[in-house]
């Protein structure tokens, strides 16, 4: 990846009646990169989007596609949607009823003036590469879901857009249709290297398809970062808990030397131990609240075998069968509705007695 | 126990008398909707007046098919009817498009005023218009005639430009605009947005994306309103008589007018309309039914295109088109009537009150006004209670034959007025124990209530579509009879549409013309023929006050009428 930047948001606001979509928003996407914008319903990623398509203009701020300056609210500069060489699949596909699929993949070429051969080649070039060849006679409303998903994207495509950006594209299709579709699009992704920008409010799809993340919540940026680093390190707990499950159990922080404990306040007596560069901002005898990856989580029915630092007694309250694996609900102490998932090979039934093992460095200590 | 096991023991029964009562209404709507139309087919072969011995022969139908004046007429019709849609059409898409989907201030507010030019009565609007393109005296004529390189008058409104131009303001325009903007509004944006995005300019993707995905919404709307402008009568009446200009409705008209009246020519000329009509409305019928494109996506999003700089010029011209079809007509219309000669401004003393306190004082006046509040509220009363019947049967039983109840009542729509009239007065002519109603508001009331008919039950069916069976079916579970839950919760339901479909069915009747036209005598005639007579005679200025009130009158019960569904949707 190299650093030359693509797309420039700066103090980018857009407002609608009083309600602040996007606040004072800035943001940098590199040459090539996958970026997604992740976040709630109204949390602002979608306006983002459509301010960089051109379909929203900003009320503030300035966007830059590499050195060109597209839109500068000061400087009164505004370049049109279709002079900014985009690609994009919207949530709804937006196939057009009236073409045959030849024709909607051909649309960005012909607007383009580009005509004959040329045309024919690039769009059987786009359409082999999402996997629809011998389609392009088809008349758009006898697509499926998935076919027409696929024709939103070679239309994107096919006339080698600067940028690509991709509205909630599988949000419309079935589950197993949406996995399939997501290791395809990643595939075509590293292959093309079109610097993408993608919305999604599926923690799944943007940790798989990203190179970087945005979080977003109220208009504004929680956290930007690789999946990895925001999983693994959350700088809020907004982020930690839009991304992933996580178990908390509160309590009072103490220094104890090399580790720092954290006595429980619903499970009299117990003391979790965890690492001090795990406790960002949190005072020593300060209340605190412990988070816990489920799949940092070892449950054993015996005490003992486990090599863990931590060691909690549990009882487990109810146990679902889901296929390859138990969904517990475990109770701790006084701390009940804790859910953990157990393998398939141990078999769990309520009122079993567990213990959950957790090392000390899959803590998380945040102030409370 | 084996008396609980049997539901509704009593109820079959009231079914029986139910399905009677299903029946009648059928026979009611078949007897004025589709008799007069056979009468009128059957009778163009009958060369004997009404009351004379019956004697057959072919002689209306050769004189339809030979008489040039007749063929000139059909022609007439067709090139008005094809000039109208060729003008109007394309403007009305852009205004549709622009109200619907891009940022234009104000667009509730446009669109209102496109419906009120759709409820301008068409002769007050036309007389506005006399007075600014008369050949000799309109005022744009003679202001463009101050220029100094134009010396004769550049418009004149009596001719076939000039009736194309007054459909064009007076309805051609609004109606289309009126039903087309609720479908774009309905188009998937994305489809729009997508094209954009993609590299095509707004006009590029209005050309297309927009238009062709709208295909099918248009041919709709434009076989509706073609079928809707062979109803027209009274525009061609006033601008085509003095030049002699006729299409197939005035010459239908003009033929009656004749001593005798040329009874089998008229019903050979209105078989040979609605034999070319057929074919419009079995296409309108297929074009509305099939849906190839479905615009509406579950995930629509309604986003607006932005116009930025462009915004306030279009607003300026868009407020320009609805001012000049609804303020621009009726403005002009009310200075008419103080005007000591209509149009002549340049009088030594032009202003003059006299003609309001001469209409005033009219007798006739008196009756018209009399006449049209009595066709308006017989209409009422009666097309409700008829329409609410026809259109409970059609939506909310299982009776037999409610299909062919449905068509009939869809038929009217595509009659054109005058021959609905001319069918309708042969039927009370003709039929020894109808022919006391000749010469009563009775039979005009029956007259309007046909020509109100379609729209009526089409709004109603929409709103009976809209209300769950459950609220009908519960008050029937707590028990009571068909008619109190008909009456305690369907009534109430619907009151606020039930008020809005009365003031329709007022205002359609009160501005009639074409319909009533063959059937009102000198004691049955209502204001809107009143003008017309006034207009046919040349008493423009007595026509203006006259037009002033018939305009007055109809806006003011459909804001009353307005304003109470507001009121009562509100108290709901």
């Amino acid at each position: 990846m190299t650093g030359e930047i693509a797309l420039r948001l700066e103090h980018i606001s857009k407002h609608f009646g009083t309600v602040k979509a996007v606040d004072d928003l800035s943001l940098e996407i590199r040459a090539g990169e996958v970026l997604t914008l992740l976040g709630p319903s109204g949390c602002g990623k979608t306006t983002t989007l459509r301010v960089i398509a051109g379909l929203e203009s900003p009320d503030a701020g300035e966007l830059w596609f590499g050195d060109r300056l597209i839109v500068s609210v000061g400087r009164g500069v505004y370049v049109p949607t279709h002079k900014r060489n985009l690609g994009m699949v919207f949530q709804s596909y937006a196939i057009w009823p009236h073409m045959t699929v030849f024709e909607n993949v051909a649309y960005p070429l012909s607007v383009r003036g580009v005509r004959g051969d040329k045309v024919r080649s690039q769009v059987m070039e786009a359409l082999h590469l999402v996997g629809l060849d011998g389609l392009h006679d088809r008349q758009a409303p006898q697509l499926s879901g998935g076919q027409q998903q696929r024709v939103a994207l070679a239309r994107a495509i096919v006339h080698e857009p600067s940028i690509l950006l991709l509205d909630e594209p599988f949000s419309n299709l079935d589950a197993k249709l949406r996995e399939q579709m997501r290791v395809q699009l990643k595939v075509l992704l590293n292959r093309l290297r079109i610097t993408s920008v993608f919305v999604t409010h599926d923690q799944i799809e943007a940790l798989s398809l990203s190179d970087r993340i945005v979080v977003m919540s109220g208009g504004h940026v929680e956290q930007i970062g690789s999946p990895q680093q925001l999983y693994e390190a959350p700088a809020t707990p907004f982020v930690r808990d839009f991304l992933g499950k996580t178990l908390i159990l509160e309590g009072l922080l103490s220094d104890a030397g090399e580790l720092l404990h954290v006595e429980l306040d619903k499970v009299p007596g117990q003391i979790l131990k965890a690492h001090r560069a795990a406790a960002q901002g949190t005072i020593v005898g300060g209340k605190v609240s412990v988070a816990i990856r489920p799949e940092d989580i070892d449950v054993r029915k015996s005490n003992g075998a486990g090599s863990a630092v931590n060691c909690l007694p549990a009882t487990v309250e109810a146990a679902l069968f889901v296929g390859d694996h138990y969904e517990c609900r475990v109770r701790v102490g006084d701390e009940d509705g804790l859910l953990v998932s157990t393998p398939r090979s141990v078999p769990m039934k309520e009122g079993d007695s567990v213990w959950l093992n957790v090392n000390e460095d899959a803590l998380m200590i945040w102030p409370r | 126990m084996a008396e609980i096991a049997l539901p509704y023991p009593a109820r079959r029964r009231s079914w029986l008398p139910a399905d009677l009562g299903y029946w009648i209404v059928l026979g009611v709507v078949l007897l004025v909707v589709l008799l007069p139309v056979t009468l009128i087919i059957v009778n163009s072969f009958e060369t004997a007046q009404p009351g004379q011995p019956v004697s057959y022969s072919l002689q209306g139908w050769t004189t339809a098919l030979t008489d040039s004046a007749l063929l000139k007429a059909i022609f007439n019709t067709l090139k008005l009817v094809l000039a109208r849609q060729l003008v109007a059409f394309p403007v009305a898409v852009v205004l549709a498009w622009i109200l619907a989907r891009t940022d234009i201030p104000g667009s509730q507010w446009l669109e209102f005023l496109f419906w009120v030019a759709f409820f301008l009565p068409a002769l007050p609007v036309t007389l506005g218009w006399i007075m600014l393109l008369d050949p000799q005296y309109g005022l744009i004529n003679q202001a463009l005639k101050l220029l100094p390189f134009i010396h004769a008058s550049p418009f004149n409104i009596y001719s076939f430009w000039g009736i194309v131009w007054a459909h064009f303001a007076g309805g051609t325009l609004a109606i289309k605009v009126m039903l087309l903007t609720p479908a774009f509004r309905n188009l998937d944006s994305s489809l729009e947005e997508a094209s954009n995005v993609l590299g095509a300019s707004p006009f590029r993707t209005f050309i297309k994306v927009v238009v062709p995905v709208m295909t099918p919404v248009l041919t709709v709307v434009l076989l509706l309103s073609t079928i809707f402008s062979l109803q027209s009568f009274e525009v061609e009446a006033v601008l085509g008589f003095p030049i002699r200009f006729f299409v197939f409705s005035t010459q239908i008209y003009f033929l009656l007018q004749q001593q005798p009246p040329l009874f089998a020519s008229a019903m050979a000329l209105s078989t040979v309309v609605l034999a070319a009509m057929v074919p419009l409305i079995f296409v309108q019928r297929w074009a509305s039914g099939r849906r190839r494109f479905t615009t509406i996506t579950s995930h629509f999003k309604g986003h607006k295109m932005r116009l930025r700089r462009w915004r306030w010029p279009v607003f300026g011209l868009v407020l320009g088109v609805a001012v000049m079809i609804t303020l621009v007509p009726f403005t002009f219309l009310v200075l008419g009537t103080f005007m000591r000669l209509f149009g002549f401004f340049n009088l030594a003393n032009p202003w003059t009150t006299a003609h309001w306190t001469q209409v005033l004082h009219d007798p006739l006046f008196t009756r018209s006004v009399t006449n049209t509040l009595l066709l308006g509220g017989g209409t009422v009363v009666c097309a409700l209670t008829l329409c609410t019947l026809v259109a409970y049967i059609v939506m909310r039983t299982k009776f037999a034959a409610r299909t062919v109840l449905d068509f009939a009542s869809w038929l009217p729509a595509t009659f054109p007025g005058i021959i609905l009239g001319l069918g309708l007065l042969w039927l009370f002519l003709g039929t020894p124990i109808l022919r006391p109603l000749y010469g009563t508001i009775a039979l005009l009331i029956i007259a309007t209530v046909v020509a109100s008919m379609t729209t009526t039950v089409q709004m109603l069916k929409g709103n009976f579509s809209q209300l769950g069976f459950e609220l009908e079916e519960a008050a029937r579970v707590e028990g009571g009879s068909w008619l109190q839950a008909f009456r305690k919760v369907l009534l109430p339901i619907l009151m606020p549409t039930l008020l809005m479909v009365g003031a329709l069915s007022f205002i359609s009747a009160a501005r009639n013309v074409s319909t009533v036209a063959l059937l009102a005598t000198s004691g049955t005639r209502p204001l809107s023929l009143l003008q017309l007579d006034m207009m046919v005679q040349g008493s423009y200025e007595g026509a203006a006050v006259v037009g002033v009130i018939v305009v007055l009158m109809t806006t003011g019960v459909a804001l009353v009428a307005r304003l109470i569904g507001l009121r009562t949707a509100i108290a709901h």
